[in-house]
């Protein structure tokens, strides 16, 4: 169980988990700065969306990073 | 024709021209093979010295115009450039600095393979920089990167132009004020961090990055608040109200330009992080302190290229150099927090040696005090909107808290906070947003007089001072850090007739190496990373046993002046491994070949790269 359980959180540092979490943070953190510059109207529930998604998105990639460097190394 | 030569509208292109005549005079009578123990300063004669005071006073001259004339100015900088950049690169016969050829290996590997060489070292880990220049290598029909490596600090000092002009230009200083800040960047910018390297490339990219940044918007002005809040609770609330809600939504910042330019201008400057982040250790970090610190004093609007920059960074990290810090995390975070032994590793322990080489490091340090102080005086005289200056001068500060670099960490906050203490300092000289001269009442018109050709003449002495203590220390290493036509020949004949698996040793890591036999010829540094003596020295030697030993002139300076040997040591030495299983196959007046006459089976200790 515990070889199970550790060889799991080994896999969420893997390089694909890791990459698609900064890709997704990367998308999203673009979207709202060009919704900004452009000044693109949304609403204020898709504007709390976007922003919730960055901060798990950030969040998630962080921790995963965190998880790869113990690890890997 | 000499009408117009002598007119005083001229004066300063004149000095100009006289300059840089001098300058060729200068560089033409230098004697490499004389250099002593300062240096480059110690070849350079009487009109190196009289050319620099022309530029001096041209620069001056132009700087109390009414209106500065731009196109003047900038040849008088270019000028200045070439003094203190150019004159190592028309002096030394090769290109100083070992990492500079070993860069360029780096760059013939992935030119003959197509790829890096995984787990080889550290630097391959952000291999951006070395496949450009691979590709530039291959753009321009070169066999090798070799021919890019001894005028690249001049060129590359001469593409920092353009965006510290930007930044000079946008710092809410006085035009003027900004000018001499250009100048004294130039004039202090000892830290020989151009040679050619990834930290030279990407310097120019946060260059341009904070050039765009502090071009493309400017803070608003602080609405005057009548009703401030008086507890401190209160106050910590508007300025979290403040950094959240208004500074985030660009509600204190107007942007310059159309949305449109801002949007691919930013998008640019997103790219160039992203080039920044796999082809340097630690240009990504001081770029994303910079850019909080604009955040945070107004200067940009939106934070999302501050996290772009992170996000890249770290992904990078993470991802692309993974080879590096598998198994060697605690060379990354190891010294975070670290900052006592941080800075004794950056300045104490390299306060050592003779007194020649500690006469050049106290000039280091003596520029690097004086600038700071002058920096001080500028921030108490100065009167802006907002403290973007500051912020950027002492954002690089927080590097030392998490790296030391390998004891070059105080080097880099000083590089990277470099062109904004300079406009600090420049503010000491020139503190008024307009220097006065509208002409005064009669009743002062003395006093003023007076006063400005105070001002002038203390700007000239602050400039040439500073020009001529940077001359010595950039090159106050020159003895031991540049070659001669001897010592790459003699590198060049041991790379050609060792074989694959052959290793070559070396006293110090001061010579030409590394250019070629990337994977395949090893290196071995008996020094290692100190200075043991020349008995220790030959024992090391002698026990792991090198197929080929390169002794060289710039070893020997080395020796004598960093590590106190006596002189004549490496004579000495060879003569003490021609008894211990050496001959010598190949000597030139600057360096000498030898090779073991008997190799053993096993190695007691791993070679260094």
């Amino acid at each position: 169980m515990s070889a199970t359980f550790t060889a799991s959180v080994a896999a969420f540092g893997s390089a694909p988990s890791v990459l698609v979490t900064l890709v997704a943070s990367l998308i999203f953190v673009i979207v709202r700065a060009w919704r900004a510059v452009t000044g693109l109207i949304l609403s204020r529930r898709v504007s709390l969306l976007l922003d919730a998604a960055i901060v798990v998105f950030l969040a998630l990639f962080l921790v995963l990073v965190l998880v790869r460097f113990k690890t890997l190394a | 024709m000499i009408e117009s030569a002598v007119n005083p509208a001229n004066r300063s292109l004149v000095f100009a021209f006289g300059g840089l005549t001098l300058w060729i005079v200068a560089v033409t009578q230098a004697d490499f093979s004389h250099m002593g123990k300062l240096g480059l300063i110690s070849v350079l004669g009487w009109p190196y010295f009289a050319g620099l005071t022309l530029v001096a006073i041209g620069i001056v001259l132009e700087l109390f115009c009414d209106p500065v004339r731009d196109s003047r100015v900038t040849v008088l900088i270019i000028v200045l450039i070439i003094f203190i950049f150019g004159t190592a690169c028309a002096v030394e016969p090769t290109s100083a600095l070992p990492d500079s050829w070993v860069h360029a290996g780096f760059i013939q590997y992935i030119l003959q393979n197509g790829h890096i060489l995984n787990g080889y070292d550290s630097r391959f880990s952000w291999p951006g920089g070395f496949s450009l220049g691979a590709v530039l290598a291959a753009f321009t029909g070169q066999p090798n990167a070799l021919s890019f490596l001894r005028w690249f600090p001049l060129f590359i000092e001469l593409l920092y132009l353009a965006p510290v002009l930007v930044i000079a230009r946008f710092s809410s200083v006085s035009r003027r004020t900004g000018w001499l800040g250009v100048v004294l960047f130039y004039a202090t910018n000892w830290i020989y961090q151009d040679y050619f390297s990834p930290q030279a490339l990407n310097y120019l990219f946060f260059l341009v990055v904070l050039a765009v940044v502090l071009a493309c918007m400017r803070p608003t002005r602080h609405p005057s608040s009548t009703t401030a809040p008086r507890t401190l609770l209160g106050r910590a609330a508007q300025q979290w109200n403040r950094l959240a809600h208004r500074r985030s939504s660009e509600v204190e910042t107007v942007p310059v330009w159309s949305n449109r330019v801002i949007l691919t201008c930013l998008a640019l400057a997103g790219l160039i992080c992203l080039a920044s982040a796999m082809s340097h250790q630690l240009t990504p970090y001081a770029l994303i302190l910079a850019l909080t610190a604009c955040f945070l004093t107004r200067r940009l609007g939106r934070p999302e290229l501050i996290v772009i920059a992170a996000l890249v960074a770290v992904g990078w990290l993470s991802l692309g150099a993974s080879n590096y810090w598998i198994g060697h995390l605690h060379d990354i975070f190891g010294s975070a927090g670290q900052i006592s032994s941080t800075i004794g590793s950056n300045v104490t322990s390299r306060i050592a040696g003779s007194p020649s080489h500690r006469f050049v490091i106290d000039a280091r340090l003596l520029i690097t005090a004086a600038l700071y102080s002058l920096a001080g005086i500028g921030v108490l005289r100065r009167r802006p909107n907002t403290r973007t200056l500051e912020a950027l001068a002492a954002a690089p500060f927080f590097l030392l808290a998490a790296q030391n670099y390998g004891g070059e960490g105080l080097l880099r906050v000083v590089l990277f906070g470099l062109p904004f203490t300079s406009l600090l300092a420049a503010s000491a000289l020139l503190p008024t947003p307009r220097v006065a001269l509208s002409r005064p009442p009669r009743s002062r018109r003395r006093n003023y007089r007076y006063g400005r050709i105070v001002t002038q003449f203390v700007v000239f002495v602050v400039l040439l001072s500073f020009a001529l203590a940077t001359t010595l220390a950039r090159g106050g290493n020159d003895a031991y850090e540049s070659f001669s036509t001897g010592e790459l020949a003699a590198v060049n004949y041991a790379y050609s007739h060792a074989r694959a698996g052959q290793v070559i040793g070396m006293v110090a890591p001061f010579l030409p190496f590394g250019q070629v036999g990337v994977g395949s010829t090893s290196v071995f540094v008996a020094a290692g990373g100190g200075t043991p003596s020349p008995g220790a020295v030959r024992s090391a030697l002698v026990t792991f046993r090198p197929e080929w030993i390169i002794l060289s002139q710039s070893q020997e300076a080395w020796g004598e002046i960093v590590a106190g040997y006596p002189v004549g040591w490496e004579f000495s030495l060879v003569n003490s491994l021609a008894t211990s299983g050496y001959r010598v196959v190949k000597g030139w007046p600057t360096a000498t070949v030898l090779e073991v006459i008997a190799t053993p089976t096993v190695r007691p200790v791993k070679p260094a790269r």
